[in-house]
């Protein structure tokens, strides 16, 4: 026998004592399994979320007095306030526009569509372009004079420029086109899973087409309907690049205001305070957004 | 009185005829089934009456009320699917209420109507489970009730019984016919199971590649089948050919592997149809058969051969006999052993005899 096939031995008959060693403790097993995951997400997770939240209660770069002035500040002014707000109402909109032109998209597809795989290889295809350089795309079509201006004042519905960019609309466009691959596929995924005969069953008790969806197909695929919202949203509301690309100086968004002060005003406590402020926001509305989704997905009308 | 008029439907799927030129009509309260391997058409037929394909031309009737262009929604006819589709995030009450609702009906009635129909299909008390929580059986028993508590024209199944066991199914046939006794409601049933559809059914429609091969009652279709495929799909047969010798009128004589048999006439769908000195299939039943060893009566047809396997049946034996014509089973009574020499007895009146099969022209 060969010194490797000395060592191979060895090594297979240390695992097959470590693995009846792990089958006799199921506590162990499982440590063993997901302990790897677990420290990683730990170390590269959880510990920035807390330096940051130690961050957020210093009163200058550390090493410094421990104060509540960053919260204070933010709470008091209604600056951020306005911020947080405007963010809000765009994170929804996006997610309103994307999740209702996502659901169609997959709807048209897993119904009346024979190549659902071409095109859902072309919905996800943009993504393997840069984010920026799409960004600057749309910065070329919106503009003033732009792609968009040209076409359209060549119609005659048209005779003055649109100049989207650097406007409210320009950020949407954006947004939900960023966005509707996120929006389209746990639709599809839920569509596909569900059986077409619970609609044929629907038509052929009485109902409709749009009561047999509504009845129907809106709470079956209810859960993929709350993913599809959750990828969404929380990207939206974090995001600095597309309103600082496409919205100007009008269209400020938190990802913007806390970017601004890491790397330009250098006031690293005072962003962390707002990091914070919004990663509280985002965890309260999944928690929403999960507990009535199950909820929805359980019970989706009154027993009667 | 017809509930259900089928007149020449035709129903093309780009190049393939799936149903070609059917014609049929199913009385009020009768249970009927529809019959063939899959691909025959049976669940595209179904499918027409429900209204979820329209046909590329005749006429549909439901209850003397043309229904061709009419969308599922408002037939008077429901539907028990192969995949039972009961709606899985709605109770069993909210299930059977569906097709109420829809029709507006009130709140009261509607809850006193499953209940109802609960105890119908003897679910008693099921109202608030959900269809994940119960049994084959029970989800079974559901999708009939959420179809007939509307009080449909016509309620069609679509082979719902074949993911059933053995046992299960036999118990849920008889609970459908009790249940289409008690509320006299048609009963369309859709299956390949030639068991389930004998067992049932009042009428029987046999369909062969899209074309209707026989209707008729069970026993019409077992003793009298038109065609050879009719012989072979319902019950068990055995198959040999045979050359007309002779004709007496009627009777006429038949050479089966060199032994002349003179049977009668009845025996033939078409006796016109038969030619002298051409070729004929002849099938007999395994039941009317007997395995022997003696000198044969006159006038029966005898085949020798050999045991090759027997199977004990509990009442009778299962025989299955290698002779020059092709491997015979019969079942009978007797103590052969396998490898002994036998002879197999044919009564003339106990076969069925065919013109020469045509083969299947289309293939879906």
């Amino acid at each position: 026998m060969s010194n490797n096939e000395r060592a191979v031995g060895r090594v297979s008959s240390s695992f097959r004592k470590a693995s009846d060693t792990l089958r006799d403790r199921p506590r162990l097993r499982l440590a063993a399994i997901v302990g790897i995951p677990v420290a990683f997400l730990a170390f590269f997770f959880i510990g920035p979320l807390l330096v940051m939240l130690w961050f957020s209660f210093q009163s200058g770069m550390p090493p410094a007095p421990t104060t509540l002035d960053n919260y204070i500040q933010i709470i008091s002014s209604d600056l951020y306030f306005g911020i947080i707000w405007r963010t809000t109402v765009i994170t929804v909109q996006t997610t309103l526009l994307a999740t209702v032109l996502g659901y169609t998209l997959a709807y048209s597809i897993v119904r009346f569509s024979r190549r659902a795989t071409l095109l859902l290889v072309l919905i996800i295809l943009p993504f393997w372009t840069n984010y920026i350089i799409r960004m600057y795309a749309w910065i070329n079509i919106l503009q003033s004079g732009g792609v968009l201006d040209t076409i359209m004042m060549a119609t005659p519905l048209y005779s003055e420029p649109l100049s989207l960019l650097y406007s409210q609309t320009a950020v949407l466009i954006g947004f939900t086109y960023i966005w509707l691959p996120l929006g389209t596929l746990p639709f599809y995924a839920s569509l596909t899973n569900m059986d077409t005969d619970l609609i044929d069953a629907a038509k052929d008790l009485g109902a409709g087409p749009l009561k047999a969806f509504a009845t129907v197909t809106l709470p079956m695929t209810m859960n993929g309907i709350v993913v599809g919202i959750i990828l969404v949203a929380i990207p939206t509301f974090g995001s600095f690049i597309t309103p600082a690309l496409l919205g100007g100086t009008d269209n400020v968004m938190i990802g913007m205001t806390i970017e601004s002060q890491f790397m330009e005003a250098f006031n690293w406590p005072f962003g962390a305070a707002l990091s914070v402020i919004v990663s509280f926001m985002v965890v309260v509305a999944l928690l929403v957004a999960l507990l009535s989704g199950t909820d929805l997905f359980d019970k989706p009308e009154e027993s009667q | 009185m017809s509930i259900v008029s089928i007149q020449d439907v035709r129903k093309e799927f780009g190049d393939i005829v799936a149903v070609s030129d059917a014609s049929f009509d199913i009385k009020d309260g009768e249970f009927v089934s529809i019959l063939g391997p899959s691909g025959s058409g049976k669940s595209t037929i179904l499918r027409m009456i429900a209204g979820f394909e329209t046909p590329t031309s005749g006429a549909i009737a439901i209850d003397g009320d043309d229904v061709v262009g009419v969308p599922p929604f408002n037939r008077n006819v429901n539907m028990v699917f192969q995949s039972l589709a009961l709606f899985p995030h709605l109770t069993v009450a909210e299930n059977i209420a569906y097709g109420l609702k829809q029709q507006g009906v009130g709140k009261e009635e509607r809850s006193e109507r499953i209940d109802e129909m609960l105890s119908v299909v003897h679910l008693e008390g099921y109202n608030d489970r959900m269809p994940d929580e119960l049994s084959g059986g029970e989800q079974q028993r559901v999708a009939l009730a959420r179809a007939i508590v509307n009080e449909p024209k016509i309620v069609l199944f679509d082979e719902p019984l074949a993911s059933l066991d053995r046992k299960l199914r036999q118990h849920m046939q008889r609970e459908l016919q009790r249940i289409q006794a008690e509320t006299g409601i048609t009963f369309l049933y859709v299956t390949h199971d030639q068991e389930v559809a004998l067992a049932v059914s009042d009428r029987m429609i046999l369909l062969r590649d899209g074309e209707i091969e026989q209707i008729g009652t069970a026993e019409q279709l077992y003793d009298s089948p038109v065609s050879k495929f009719v012989a072979d799909f319902i019950g068990d047969a055995n198959d040999v050919e045979a050359q007309v010798v002779d004709s007496q009128g009627d009777t006429f004589t038949i050479d089966v592997g060199g032994d002349h048999v003179t049977v009668p006439s009845s025996v033939a769908q078409r006796p016109d149809a038969l030619s002298i000195d051409g070729s004929v299939d002849v099938s007999f039943r395994p039941d009317l058969l007997s395995v022997t060893n003696e000198k044969p009566e006159n006038g029966q047809l005898t085949i020798g051969g050999t045991v090759i396997n027997r199977i004990y049946k509990g009442d009778e034996m299962t025989f299955v006999i290698e002779t020059e014509l092709g491997e015979i089973t019969v079942h009978d009574e007797g103590a052969f052993d396998i490898g002994d020499d036998v002879a197999v007895a044919v009564a003339p009146e106990s076969v069925n005899v065919f013109e020469k099969a045509t083969p299947a022209t289309h293939v879906e």
